[in-house]
């Protein structure tokens, strides 16, 4: 059984535009898989779909065997929080707030206590060797350190799917190369990746890349 | 969570922080209105039901006089004692108005030796006094070395007194409105309902005529119901659980004494004049002219110019009309001053949430809650109207120890306050989601891009 899978999926915008035209999509648990194809092509919209934080018109989703296009509102939530993590191309991090709050927010959220968040940020900011910027903002990081604390955030769950959109588009191509580096370090020890880009050497670093033209596959 | 909202408020009040005070400020304001309101509107309501429950539809006059010192000294005087005993005859006799002069006063405990109102001559009574009085107001009372006690001096006829009920014991009977000699007085007392555990009917209470130093004795005939009360003169609800009634009396003997001095019983004690000044006049409404007439009448009769007569009923239709003018005044601000403080907090709220919009998808993404939203949006509001309340309480503070203004506060106003604060909150919380909801998540969390 796939991990997650998508099959005609279809999505519109004010009922004109089509973005998304029977999309089909299926993940296996332990992959790294590509969504390579143009701006406006609709791969970043497949990554809302899949992290229900936009719904699909049509088609069928499932995760884990599970129907996800039945779940709503503070149930999907929840399976974001438990099951998905986000990292983004400008790193979607909160400005104000220490490196250290910034990864430990899905762990605030889940109201855990402190002690644990304590343990679990420190252990995650060593594996990817940013303990030494968990007290500073944001503004004082490297774009390379900058997305790096936004894996830390997107696993510090330990969620069984990470969606990366653009995760390189901010960054030079040896930072960028970085960063894949740690995602297959990180899918080498279980996780799972759906990487939407538009660059086809970050493609190319995948086990596989599925090709999205005008919300189709080609 | 927690320090969540922490960074949430943080950023609500201080990345506008004179939008914040002002908001602060408005609302402090608004409350203030809204209380004055409340406590304009709960003491004319007050007012309103002791008027309706003390002469309901009917008329109600008051006896008054022109002047100061110098006119009650006039009229106390022996030479009109005649003109007043007249005019109190003909007011108890009208047909025209029912007269009843039941009054509150302090009865003083006196020693007849040594002609002293000193209350270490009456060791055994300072419980009683003590007991009149609630805790404090005894020290004032008893300050002086004299011992006051919280007396009614009763009409004939209190036993009609609607709120007024025996718990035990007897009314007073006619014949107790009278006394015949001013030697050997006895009079019966009907004690509140506090004075239960210290006396029991039967029991006496020795004092001394202030004014004629004579032994006066009064004896207890019976006990009121708890929170019976009665409206005097003065149209004050007056509770009768710590009140000692007596009667008041009439004399029916010959008060001119040898010396052709009065007799200070009559004079001094119960005197006539008081039994004027004090009086209710209830008459219909149909009577009210021509009652005022006969009064002016009697007054032309006996030479008293000094008095005149208040009509209490429509003074206080005037009264209570101004009262509800400014009520409807004070609350037509008071719900304008909380239109504009929440439309402010609207637009506060808006700002925030487009200027923290990428925050907010941020949280989104990684699971945040619609409760948990929820509880953001609802820490502003409550930020804002903690600071709004504290500052009321301490513009209440300062403004009324500065006698500049005086807005009272009471249990009514608290509760409506806090019923208006926490619909207002939840309100400004649902705005704030709404707001949320209305944009659009994916591009909140493209916010850079």
């Amino acid at each position: 059984m796939p991990l997650l899978s998508l099959e005609n999926i279809t999505k519109s915008y004010d009922k004109k535009t089509l973005v998304l035209k029977k999309f089909n999509l299926s993940v296996d648990s332990g992959e790294i898989v590509a969504i390579i194809g143009k701006s406006g092509s609709g791969k970043s919209t497949v990554l809302n779909i899949i992290a229900g934080i936009d719904s699909a018109d049509g088609g069928r989703y499932t995760f884990q065997g599970n129907d996800m296009l039945e779940l709503s509102g503070d149930k999907m939530t929840v399976f974001r929080r438990e099951n998905i993590g986000f990292v983004l191309q400008h790193f979607a991090l909160i400005e104000n707030n220490t490196v250290f709050k910034n990864i430990a927010l899905p762990l605030y959220l889940k109201h855990e206590p402190k002690k644990v968040i304590k343990e679990k940020v420190v252990a995650i900011a060593e594996e990817l060797e940013i303990e030494e910027k968990l007290g500073k903002i944001p503004k004082q990081l490297s774009g390379g350190e900058a997305q790096r604390v936004a894996i830390a955030r997107a696993i510090i769950n330990q969620p069984s799917l990470i969606l990366a959109d653009e995760p390189t588009g901010a960054l030079d191509e040896n930072t960028g190369l970085k960063i894949m580096q740690i995602f297959q370090k990180l899918n080498k020890k279980g996780h799972t990746f759906i990487i939407v880009t538009h660059d086809p050497s970050i493609a190319a670093m995948c086990d596989r890349t599925i090709k999205i033209k005008d919300g189709k596959n080609i | 969570m927690r320090s969540i909202i922490f960074e949430e408020i943080k950023s609500f009040v201080i990345n506008r922080t004179g939008v914040a005070v002002l908001l602060i400020i408005a609302f402090s304001f608004s409350f203030i209105a809204v209380n004055i309101t409340l406590t304009d509107f709960i003491y004319a309501s007050n007012e309103q039901s002791a008027a309706e429950e003390s002469y309901g539809d009917k008329t109600f006059y008051k006896i008054t006089f022109i002047g100061e010192d110098e006119v009650i000294n006039r009229l106390s005087s022996d030479k009109y004692k005649e003109n007043i005993k007249n005019l109190y005859d003909s007011l108890k006799t009208s047909s025209l108005f029912d007269y009843n002069c039941t009054f509150v006063d302090s009865m003083l405990f006196y020693n007849a030796d040594d002609a002293e109102y000193s209350s270490d001559d009456f060791p055994p009574y300072k419980k009683e006094c003590l007991l009149g009085y609630e805790e404090g107001d005894a020290d004032f009372y008893t300050a002086d070395g004299m011992l006051y006690l919280k007396a009614v001096y009763a009409s004939s006829g209190f036993e009609k007194e609607q709120h007024v009920k025996l718990s035990s014991g007897s009314w007073f009977t006619p014949e107790d409105f009278n006394v015949s000699s001013p030697d050997n007085i006895v009079l019966p007392v009907l004690l509140g309902n506090a004075y239960k555990d210290i006396y029991q009917i039967g029991d006496k209470i020795e004092n001394a005529h202030p004014a004629t130093s004579k032994a006066i004795t009064l004896s207890v005939i019976g006990f009121l119901n708890e929170n019976s009360y009665f409206y005097d003169n003065n149209n004050e609800k007056t509770i009768l659980n710590r009140y000692m009634v007596i009667p008041n009396c009439d004399i029916s003997y010959d008060y001119v004494l040898d010396d052709q001095s009065y007799e200070s019983f009559f004079s001094d004690t119960y005197n006539i004049f008081n039994k004027i000044i004090n009086a209710r006049i209830i008459c219909s409404n149909e009577n009210a002219d021509a009652a005022s007439e006969m009064f002016y009448k009697m007054l032309n009769d006996n030479k008293l110019y000094e008095f005149s007569l208040i009509n209490e009923t429509s003074g206080m239709q005037q009264y209570l009309s101004g009262l509800e003018d400014q009520t409807v005044s004070c609350g037509i601000i008071a719900v304008f001053m909380i239109l504009l403080s929440v439309v402010m907090f609207c637009f506060q709220v808006y700002y925030n949430i487009r200027k923290n919009r990428k925050k907010y998808g941020i949280y989104i993404i990684n699971g945040i809650t619609l409760k948990q939203l929820f509880v953001l949006m609802i820490a502003n509001a409550l930020t804002i109207f903690i600071l709004s309340d504290i500052l009321l309480c301490i513009l209440n503070f300062l403004l009324n120890n500065g006698v500049v203004l005086d807005f009272g506060t009471n249990d009514y106003t608290i509760i409506v306050l806090f019923v208006i604060e926490t619909l207002l909150t939840v309100f400004m919380a649902f705005f704030g989601l709404f707001k949320l909801k209305k944009m659009n998540l994916c591009t909140l969390l493209r916010e850079n891009e």
